[in-house]
């Protein structure tokens, strides 16, 4: 796919309608939803690539996906989920994606579990159940629950205003018995033999607080639309991902300035005026989108400090701060077959205990629970012939690595990935060791490195039934506190993850073009007055 | 599933918007701000080094060390895993052009120094500008430690092989002393490679290290073009030499520094071996001098001259530029100053947005993201012009 590319050069007195501080998912799909809304958007972002930690990195003869496993809700090409709506037929980008093969592959060792899952609430059922006796009815019945509060969730998404209760409590019953509960609370209602538990459970990785915590609405929809929906993933990688929408935005006129942090944001009168760079550059414009946490903008970005509500110290200090990770990146000389791997996506350990796995997230140790990638499977062509694609992620839960000096460093990564390599070998009864071509290691450090992200954090805030998504939406328009700031990233309302970076981008942006014309339009009528006297 | 009170179930939903607005109350208005893991990145990468040369010493008529200490702090530098490079940045002539040098000093010294060695011999014009400058007390910037030139235990090999050509010395050098310092892996046979015996850098110390350490460190010197009365091995780093002196090929890992011919020949040497390719990493330091050593290198379309329009933050311009050199050098002499580090195709930092024109891209530097092959963007230290060209410089 082309796009067209127009030349990108900055004036520095230009004054822009919007600015856009970051350009991970979140900052792109903001500026891209506006700049095709002809606003004049301009785009900072520190390091010199797009994408944040959707991005990529080549070693050897192999280009390694940072971060990405699978995003949901793309769908297949005829039947579009959100996601793949929004990225084509709202951003008009062409993006090829390729579909994972099954939704997970899990080794529990403790437990004996070697099990790959299929995509398809149907086949995912009827896979357990042959696999667990007597569990297909109550299977289906928690995953008929899982159906409702998905599409409840869709219909207070599409509502404004305050969520009609009657409705809610006569169409989905299912929403409102479990809204306010945690995963384990809801579980225990149902009558699912331990050995199920185990087998649905894998997800809640993905949003990295164990299941006596995670809300149960997050959950159930993440599960549900995974199986219903599938999981895809860029051809190109993510970095082909953020790549388009640079180039979507490049076409649209958009300024965009790489290798530009952005160290404050004005505030005058209680509202945004632009921003200052690192290199002292000064750029106006009446809103600011951050693609950066409430930590750093209002912890030290604000200028001036006097400028950030008490309440916005309050509401950014009581949040928790999720996990970084680790990830260890294997290229291997030998084909996924001829290592007797045969899937994209496993979760592998000892047993299903999330209580256990999230303390261990504490230790400074190679962790137990792992999250492997096999990218070949998806993506055949991802490397040489002969060549396998294989990275493990285990979180990292916040002030583990605190301590580390510089002199400790490289030692401690490498002690660690020997670690997480040695448990990923066994638990794949896979030989890895002879195989390594490449190996690269990334750990809170190093996504603090590239990203900038407040100590390396991955995963936004933590979502606590209190500060999930819900509680967040439902308090969102009194949790404004400077008059044309918006946030556009997984510290946001909808979370971490890559379609709620993309999903708060959108937000963001509709938010910025509803004010902006208000602005506009009060402009005019300031004007009119202006002519009278 | 059991059946329970949905009003109960309602006023548990609403209750966590209670809780949410109970515990932002009762929260500290003071965010904390000390952040130890960007602090621990600025500390291991920071943005730029300041150095001081604190001595310089020739190593032989034409291999100078430089001992670099801080100029600004008494902390230790930034360590660095053995065979990883500095990038030094200097203004000559017009601009600032920045060139990578390996350490040639071992890690546990970077508490207090770092070493670079520069050779003469093979001399562009930074060289000769840091051998005409650069004395003791010289103030210096750079950057890193940068590069993926180093052991690791999880990949390679227990022993290596270590070929080494001319000044291609200092990955090594600083190798064989991190091994016996910290008194680890791995075992290192050296084949070091000159064209005269007088050429050999760091010979009497890593001879002595070789002597003290047996079964550790083996050097073996090869000498192209010797004295008449020189009694050790001539010729080049052959096949042949490689193989008296190791046992069995597939249980080593092959390290590969020096001049591009150097490492071209041992490239060919070694392929006789038919190695897996885990086995054999090569560090390309630098420029490449000439492009019609490439054989894919269009030649007839070579043109005297191009014209290149660039756009460079709030800069925009053109510039002319010879397609011998990489567009890197052509930004580098009209004055711009882009990022650029490893200079061989690989980090990626002088990423390049190409909006029209043709080039060409040695297959064996080209280290692009596949996506940035699809969209156009260019690697210009890898990079030749074929045509006049239109970039937007990062």
């Amino acid at each position: 796919m082309a796009y067209t590319k127009n030349k990108n050069h900055i004036h520095s007195d230009d004054i822009y309608d919007v600015i856009v501080v970051g350009s991970g998912l979140g900052g792109l799909s903001a500026a891209l939803k506006l700049a095709g809304d002809g606003v004049k958007v301009l785009l900072l972002e520190r390091h010199n690539l797009p994408g944040g930690f959707a991005t990529s990195f080549v070693r050897g003869r192999f280009e390694f996906e940072v971060s990405l496993h699978e995003l949901s809700d793309i769908g297949p090409p005829d039947k579009k989920g959100a996601v793949r709506r929004f990225l084509e037929d709202e951003l008009l980008l062409d993006i090829d994606f390729l579909p994972v093969p099954e939704a997970y592959h899990l080794i529990l060792e403790d437990e004996g579990i070697n099990l790959s899952l299929p995509f398809g609430v149907d086949n995912f059922i009827e896979t357990i159940a042959g696999q667990v006796p007597d569990c297909l009815d109550v299977l289906s019945s928690f995953m008929a629950d899982c159906r409702q509060i998905s599409r409840a969730l869709s219909c207070l998404g599409t509502v404004k205003g305050p969520p009609d209760l009657d409705l809610l409590k006569k169409e989905y019953p299912e929403f409102v018995a479990t809204a306010g509960y945690t995963v384990d609370e809801v579980i225990e209602r149902y009558n699912l033999p331990a050995k199920v538990r185990q087998m649905i459970y894998p997800y809640w990785c993905y949003i990295g607080i164990p299941t006596s915590r995670l809300s149960f609405t997050i959950f159930a929809v993440m599960l549900f639309s995974y199986l219903s929906k599938g999981a895809y993933i860029p051809r190109l990688t993510s970095h082909g991902l953020s790549t388009a929408m640079e180039m979507r935005l490049r076409e649209l006129g958009t300024k965009i300035l790489f290798n530009t942090k952005v160290e404050k944001i004005l505030v005058d009168g209680g509202r945004v005026v632009g921003v200052e760079s690192a290199q002292g550059e000064n750029f106006k414009a009446p809103f600011v989108i951050a693609n950066l946490s409430p930590h750093l903008v209002y912890g030290k970005m604000i200028s001036p400090q006097s400028a950030v509500p008490e309440e916005a110290l309050k509401n950014t200090s009581a949040r928790r701060l999720g996990t970084s990770a680790i990830v260890v990146y294997l290229g291997l000389d030998r084909s996924p077959e001829e290592l007797g791997l045969t899937s994209y996506s496993y979760f592998i350990g000892p047993s299903m205990n999330t209580d256990k796995a999230y303390a261990g997230f504490f230790k400074m140790k190679a962790q137990d629970m792992q999250a492997v990638i096999c990218l070949n499977k998806a993506n055949p062509q991802c490397s040489p012939p002969g060549t396998t694609i294989l990275s493990s992620t285990t979180l990292v839960g916040p002030g583990i690595w605190d301590q580390v000096t510089p002199a400790d460093y490289f030692a401690l990564k490498s002690k660690i990935a020997a670690g997480i390599i040695d448990k990923m070998s066994r638990y794949l009864g896979v030989s890895l060791s002879q195989h390594i071509e490449e190996i690269e290691v990334a750990t809170p450090e190093t996504f603090a490195r590239y990203t900038g992200s407040y100590r390396g954090v991955m995963y936004g805030y933590e979502q606590d039934p209190w500060d999930s998504i819900m509680a967040r939406s439902m308090l969102a328009h009194n949790e404004r506190f400077i008059k044309g700031l918006e946030f556009a990233v997984g510290f946001a309302t909808m979370g971490h993850g890559y379609a709620p970076s993309l999903i708060s981008g959108r937000m963001a942006s509709s938010v910025v073009l509803r004010e902006l014309k208000k602005l506009h339009s009060s402009e005019v009528v300031n004007h009119d007055k202006g002519d009278v006297q | 599933m059991q059946k329970r009170s949905l009003e109960d179930d309602m006023t548990k939903m609403f209750s966590v918007i209670s809780e949410r607005s109970e515990r932002i109350a009762a929260a500290d208005a003071l965010i904390d701000m000390h952040d130890p893991i960007v602090n621990l990145a600025n500390n291991l990468h920071p943005p730029i080094l300041h150095l001081r040369i604190a001595a310089v010493k020739d190593e032989t008529n034409f291999a100078r060390t430089y001992r670099l200490k801080s100029s600004t702090t008494k902390a230790p530098l930034p360590p660095f895993k053995a065979g990883q490079y500095l990038v030094v940045m200097e203004n000559v002539d017009q601009g600032i052009v920045s060139r990578p040098y390996t350490i040639s000093s071992a890690p546990h010294q970077a508490d207090s120094f770092y070493e670079i060695t520069i050779s003469y011999k093979e001399a562009g014009f930074f060289s000769k500008h840091a051998w005409d400058k650069w004395k003791e007390g010289t103030e210096i910037t750079a950057e890193g430690p940068l590069g993926n030139f180093y052991y690791e235990p999880m990949r390679d090999k227990d022993k290596i092989v270590a070929l080494a050509g001319g000044s291609g010395i200092t990955p090594f050098r600083s190798m064989i002393h991190d091994v016996i310092t910290e008194n680890k892996d791995p075992q290192i046979t050296l084949i070091y490679g000159n064209s005269n015996e007088n050429e050999i850098i760091f010979g009497f110390e890593l001879d002595q290290l070789a002597q003290a350490n047996p079964g550790i460190i083996k050097i073996i010197h090869v000498i192209s073009e010797p004295s008449t009365d020189y009694q050790g091995i001539t010729g080049l780093i052959s096949m042949e030499i490689i193989r008296s002196v190791i046992d069995e090929p597939a249980d080593y890992s092959y390290f590969i520094c020096g001049p591009e011919a150097m490492y071209r020949y041992c490239l060919s040497e070694l392929a006789q071996l038919q190695l897996p390719q885990r086995l054999i990493r090569q560090e390309l330091s630098g420029n490449f001098k000439d492009v019609n050593i490439f054989s894919d290198y269009p030649a007839d379309k070579r043109v005297r001259e191009v014209s290149i329009d660039y756009t460079f933050r709030t800069k925009n311009g053109n510039l002319k530029a010879n397609p011998a050199e990489t567009v890197l050098t052509a930004f580098e002499r009209a004055g711009l100053e882009p990022q650029a580090h490893c200079r061989s195709g690989e980090c990626g930092f002088c990423r390049t947005l190409l909006l029209s024109g043709e080039t060409y891209v040695p297959k064996e530097t080209d280290r692009r993201r596949a996506a940035d092959l699809e969209y156009g963007y260019i690697h210009p230290c890898s990079t030749y012009p074929l045509s006049d060209l239109e970039v937007e410089i990062i």
